[in-house]
C-alpha cells in the first residue's frame, strides 16, 4: 500500500489518502491470493501515489474517490482500468473487497490482476457487473468472505514470538542457538554493512 | 550448550531432542566448527548431510526442501533446487557432485551425530 502525502500534509490533496491507504492496508493485510497484491492512494489528480499502475489504485477527486484496478508495473507494465468514479468511502471498500475476492476465487495462480483482468471474457463491463451489480449473484459471498478474512487475521509473526516453541526454529544451530553463523561476515560499504561470503569450513568425507 | 558442545573426533555427539526436529523439515547444527543439516523425513527416519550447497558454496541445505523422487528421500537446495539423496548426498541429476553424509542415529531421546571424516 502506497500513498501520498494527502490532504493533511498537501495544497493539492482534495481527501485524506493517508487516512484511506491506512485503513485499506489495516483491512486486507495478511490476506491469501494466488500473487501479491500492490496498491496506491492519491490524494488528488496528480497521482503522486503512481496508483495507477498498482493492482488496485484510488484516486482522489473533489467528489469522493475514483477506483482504478488491474494496473502493473515491471515487465509488462499496464495503467489500471477505471472501475468506478466519484464513489464515497464505503461504496468503494465495498468494491475493492469484492475485487480483491473474485480474483483470489477465479485468477490462477501466480497470476497477476493485470493479467486476469484481460482474461476476463467481457472485460471491464462484465468485471463492472459482477462487482457493482452482482450480475453472478455471488457479491454477498464475496462480502462475507472478506468479512471472515478481516475478522480473523492474526499476526502470525507475533504469535511466533509468543510461542517459545516455534521461536526454536528460528536460530542459527539447534545445539549452539546463540552462535551466529560463521560463514556469514559484513563489510562496510558507504558505511553501511554489507555480507559478504566468507568461506565456511569444509568437511571431506570417507565413504 | 554452545559451540563447544561438540565432542571429540568420530565420537557420537548430541544435537538436540528428537521431539524438536519436525518431519520433513531440516535444522543446521554445528560440530567442531563444522556445518551439518539434520533431516527427519515422513517415515521418521534421520539424516545427516553437510549444510553446504556445493554448487553455490553457501550453507544452506537445511533449509530447503524435503521430498522424495520415487523411493528415494532428497532435499532440494534452496537457492538453485539441485535435488540431493539424503542417504548418500549424491546429486541426483549431476554424478560429479556429492555432498557430505555423517551418520545419526536417535538415543534415549535425542538426537546424535557422529562427523565422517577421511580415513589416515
Amino acid at each position: 500500500m502506497k500513498s501520498c502525502v494527502g490532504s493533511d500534509w498537501c495544497r493539492y490533496g482534495v481527501q485524506d489518502s493517508v487516512g484511506l491507504a491506512v485503513e485499506l492496508e489495516l483491512r486486507y493485510r495478511g490476506i491469501r491470493s494466488p500473487h501479491k497484491i500492490k496498491a496506491g492512494v492519491s490524494g488528488c489528480a496528480r497521482e503522486c501515489a503512481e496508483a495507477q499502475s498498482k493492482d488496485i489504485g484510488v484516486i482522489a477527486t473533489e467528489n469522493g474517490w475514483n477506483l482504478y484496478v488491474g494496473g502493473n508495473g515491471g515487465f509488462r507494465p499496464r495503467h489500471a482500468d477505471l472501475l468506478l468514479t466519484d464513489v464515497d468511502t464505503a461504496t468503494l471498500v465495498r468494491a475493492i473487497d469484492r475485487f480483491i475476492m473474485f480474483y483470489i476465487r477465479t485468477a490462477d495462480r501466480l497470476q497477476r490482476t493485470a493479467a486476469w483482468v484481460e482474461s476476463l471474457g467481457g472485460g471491464l463491463d462484465y468485471l463492472r457487473s459482477v462487482i457493482v451489480d452482482d450480475a453472478l449473484g455471488i457479491a454477498a459471498e464475496l462480502d462475507a468472505a472478506m468479512a471472515f478474512h478481516v475478522e480473523n487475521y492474526r499476526d502470525e509473526w507475533a504469535e511466533v514470538l509468543d510461542d517459545p516453541d516455534r521461536l526454536r526454529r528460528f536460530v542459527s544451530f539447534v545445539n549452539a542457538p546463540g552462535t551466529p553463523d560463521p560463514s556469514i561476515a559484513f563489510e562496510q560499504v558507504r558505511d553501511q554493512p554489507r555480507p559478504v561470503l566468507v568461506a565456511g569450513p569444509e568437511l571431506e568425507v570417507a565413504r | 550448550m554452545n559451540a563447544t558442545y561438540a565432542a571429540e573426533l568420530d565420537t557420537w555427539t548430541a544435537m538436540c531432542r528428537y521431539a524438536d526436529l519436525l518431519p520433513e523439515r531440516g535444522v543446521a547444527a554445528l560440530v567442531d566448527g563444522a556445518q551439518v543439516a539434520l533431516f527427519r523425513t515422513h517415515d521418521g527416519n534421520l539424516h545427516a548431510l553437510g549444510n553446504r550447497d556445493p554448487h553455490t558454496g553457501v550453507n544452506v541445505l537445511s533449509r530447503g526442501i524435503v521430498g522424495t523422487r520415487g523411493d528415494v528421500p532428497t532435499v532440494a537446495s534452496p537457492l538453485h533446487k539441485q535435488v540431493y539423496d539424503l542417504r548418500t548426498g549424491a546429486d541426483l541429476d549431476d554424478p560429479s557432485v556429492r555432498v557430505p553424509v555423517h551418520a545419526v542415529r536417535e538415543r534415549d531421546g535425542l538426537v546424535e551425530v557422529r562427523i565422517a571424516r577421511p580415513g589416515p
